[in-house]
């Protein structure tokens, strides 16, 4: 952020999304405990082509350390990199 | 990145200092005291100007009421140290892209700044940055969740809301019910997010 942010107008409608996606898998089964949990079950039901790699869903049974190395493998494979940020 | 950052920097306007503030999740009771209930109370400006805002209308608190059992949208928003709202943010997960069908991409339904931070309604705003440290946040989920910073949305075919999108890299690229399609592309997305001092 900058001194030179703007102002927002609103923006959205308030309209649901029109085009949902509906190749997503269904794990509304799994049991999420906490916004690390949601994190990878969202993550997990957005890439199908996941499932084959990653079969362990029962998230409970991960302790919390377990599932941030999960996270880190489906990082990994989806291509998405550590982001940090620099000092501004 | 996981969790995201649950802070933000705004600008303060009036001693146009930057200062922290918090992203925290919009609950439904968050909502209905301190956005529905308060916004547009004491503002100043006239019932007429007030109709002309897009966003007058809108009651965040209903809309989550009926969203309670959804797992998919994400209602957030940025809360000064004074504890008020200082704007709001309502995105999905798991849209589709306006312009290649077969992507995700993050769908923001509603997103909107507190009016006191709206200089076209108020002679002294508060805070400015508020939408768009929103709208980062966005891209930044869309980003850590595979969507490759994709984020769309619906815009009041206005100059100004058209402008303070395409300045951040969106494009209009359809209409839909008197709406302007707009859309962030994964390379305008990684483009923003190191303008931001995001290293990728």
């Amino acid at each position: 952020m900058t001194k030179t942010a703007d102002f927002a107008p609103p923006a959205g409608g308030m309209r649901p999304p029109r085009n949902v996606r509906t190749d997503l898998d269904d794990l509304s089964a799994v049991r999420v405990k906490s916004e690390l949990d949601l994190h990878i079950v969202r993550v997990l039901e957005l890439h199908p082509k996941l499932k084959v790699r990653f079969r362990n869903y029962d998230l409970a049974s991960l302790d919390h350390d377990t599932k941030m190395i999960l996270l880190s493998d489906i990082n990994a494979v989806l291509g998405v990199k550590t982001l940090t940020k620099r000092d501004t | 990145m996981f969790p995201l950052p649950n802070k933000i920097d705004l600008v303060r306007v009036p001693d146009n200092h930057i200062v922290e503030a918090q992203v925290v999740k919009l609950t439904r009771t968050v909502a209905k005291t301190k956005i529905d209930a308060t916004w547009w109370q004491d503002l100043g400006a006239s019932t007429e100007t007030r109709k002309k805002e897009n966003d007058n209308s809108w009651h965040w608190a209903k809309k989550l009421g009926e969203l309670r059992n959804n797992r998919w949208h994400e209602p957030l928003a940025i809360e000064t140290q004074d504890g008020n709202i200082q704007g709001a943010i309502l995105y999905w997960l798991n849209a589709k892209s306006f312009v290649e069908n077969e992507k995700g991409a993050v769908y923001v339904e509603a997103l909107a700044t507190a009016p006191r931070n709206r200089p076209w309604l108020v002679p002294s705003p508060m805070y400015r940055g508020v939408g768009e440290g929103l709208l980062l946040r966005a891209t930044l989920h869309s980003y850590v969740v595979g969507l490759e910073g994709r984020v769309n949305l619906l815009s009041f075919h206005d100059e100004r809301t058209v402008s303070f999108y395409t300045k951040r890299g969106f494009k209009i690229v359809g209409e839909e019910e008197g709406l302007d399609q707009m859309e962030l592309s994964p390379t305008k997305a990684l483009e923003w997010l190191k303008d931001e001092g995001y290293e990728i």
